[in-house]
């Protein structure tokens, strides 16, 4: 980000071209929280257009670029959750759910990356944002508190038991992969 | 200059806005209208609000009417509607309490909306309700009502409502929202549409 | 200390697992179609602060006269342009379907949420 508080978000402003330098500076991010999230392209396409025409909208309500990363943050988290919400009493199903099919040779990490991945989104829905939030977007417990609205010890409690969740899969897959033939 | 052929589809154009007008100051005043939400809206930190009827209706019907794939019921269905809101409360500073919904319960009560489904989890405080609306002994709307402490969603589609179609359109099927109208708008704009 | 090492472990998997990856190049495209949309539009979804409120009769005359008033002028300026379909109406259009879209989507998804709950008594727990 600039050292500008207000460039990017002045320049959209202005002129809804300039929209798109917010879009080339973060759309990284955006797409992964979806992403991360739904382990779908699609899906994470589709909502990260909604959280840009949302903050289109919004723009003027921004007091910074920092603000902006921060909204943006939030505003994917919330629609994850929602969307979540909405579709949890239907199954979903297409190409991009579906693992890539495992080859026997293939290097320990990456099979453990996408077993954990999986894992990760089978999480309920506001522990898994507690996790990306951490885990992608490297943030504190009192920033992830701050973008999904609610205490520290929520936090907290959260990531503990995502953890805790995690743990003993990651701790099989790992013996696993320690123990599994490399091929080499 | 103005040709007798254009005032006459001026004319037929400002008869069809008097008698939209006059629809739409009865149904704001009748059985169908849709309930004041004032005290969700002052406490709520964001609110969504989509009013679709007159003329912005008929344009998004002409738009997704443009798709191949729109199923025969889900297209018939789509053109009967006769207007769409929605409300969505969103609250991040204070939940949303059941009193907080109750009003809008209350009014959706008083103006003739019989409940289908109403459902509510034992162990959240989230509820879903599907009311109905009839006028001669059809269904002549649907308004959905889904709350949980951190958003309240009132949905309202006027005109006749095909459970299946709607149904469907919720599976994902007859209206595949991705990627909407961008190709369609191609063809309507008359500098690319030589192109 | 094993557990110690599990959850370092863990901690950097999920690191690695849940990197940012680039969005696709499709993105910013269409992000920037419906941004021109948005910027474009009237009267989709910017509504008036009170939409649903009950007015008084006189009220609600007056405002529906003016409304009409106010329409007809204003279709009776464009009317002649509605034959060569211009961008803006174009535009229009794309933000109200949607608009309608997303409404007749999250209708229908509810619809078949509560079906489902209505036929089966024990609803699943999938979010705690």
């Amino acid at each position: 980000m600039d050292s500008d508080p207000r460039k990017l978000l002045d320049a959209a402003i202005a002129d809804s071209d300039a929209f798109g330098a917010i879009i080339t500076h973060t759309e990284g991010m955006v797409y992964s929280l979806a992403y991360n999230f739904f382990r779908n392209r699609a899906i994470a396409e589709d909502l990260a257009q909604d959280a840009y025409l949302a903050l289109f909208r919004n723009l003027h309500k921004l007091e910074s670029d920092m603000h902006l990363v921060n909204w943006l943050r939030m505003t994917v988290t919330r629609k994850c959750i929602d969307r979540t919400r909405r579709k949890k009493f239907r199954p979903h199903l297409d190409l991009d759910s579906i693992p890539e099919p495992r080859v026997v040779s293939t290097p320990p990490d990456p099979v453990l990356a996408e077993e954990l991945r999986q894992k990760v989104s089978e999480l309920p829905a506001k522990m898994q944002v507690v996790v990306v939030l951490r885990f992608q977007e490297d943030l504190k417990l009192r920033e992830i508190a701050d973008t999904m609205g609610i205490p520290v010890n929520t936090v907290k409690t959260l990531l503990r038991r995502a953890l805790i969740r995690l743990r003993p899969k990651v701790a099989h897959l790992k013996t696993e992969v320690c123990y599994a033939p490399t091929g080499r | 200059m103005t040709s007798p052929r254009t005032c006459g589809a001026r004319l037929a154009a400002f008869l069809a806005i008097l008698l939209v007008g006059g629809l739409a100051s009865l149904q704001a005043q009748g059985t169908g209208a849709a309930p004041e939400f004032a005290s969700l809206e002052q406490k709520a930190d964001e609110v969504v609000k989509v009013n679709l009827w007159g003329r912005s209706l008929e344009q998004a019907k002409r738009l997704l009417g443009l798709r191949k794939n729109l199923t025969s019921p889900v297209r018939s269905f789509m053109n009967g509607l006769t207007a769409v809101y929605r409300r969505t409360y969103r609250f991040r500073r204070a939940p949303a309490s059941e009193a907080d919904v109750e009003p809008v319960y209350r009014q959706l009560a008083e103006d003739g909306w019989v409940p289908l489904i109403e459902t509510e989890d034992r162990e959240k405080p989230e509820s879903l309700s599907v009311y109905s609306f009839y006028a001669d002994e059809e269904v002549a709307g649907m308004a959905v009502v889904s709350s949980d402490p951190d958003e309240v969603t009132v949905l309202k589609i006027m005109g006749p409502v095909d459970f299946e179609a709607l149904s469907a359109i919720g599976s994902g099927l007859g209206l595949p929202v991705m990627n909407l109208g961008s190709t369609e708008i191609r063809k309507l704009d008359p500098a690319t549409a030589g192109k | 200390m094993r557990r110690q090492e599990d959850s370092r472990y863990l901690e950097a998997s999920l690191r690695a697992s849940l990197a940012r990856q680039p969005a696709p190049k499709s993105l910013k495209p269409q992000v920037m179609a419906r941004v021109r949309a948005e910027s474009g539009r009237e009267g989709v979804r910017t509504a008036p602060a009170r939409p649903f409120r009950r007015l008084a009769p006189w009220k609600s005359w007056a405002l529906s006269t003016s409304a009409v008033a106010a329409a007809a002028a204003l279709l009776w300026g464009v009317l002649p342009l509605r034959d060569t379909r211009t961008d803006a109406e174009a535009v229009a259009m794309e933000s109200a379907g949607l608009e309608l879209a997303e409404v007749l989507h999250m209708a229908g998804s509810e619809w078949n949420r509560a079906q489902q709950a209505a036929l089966s008594p024990i609803q699943e727990n999938g979010n705690d």
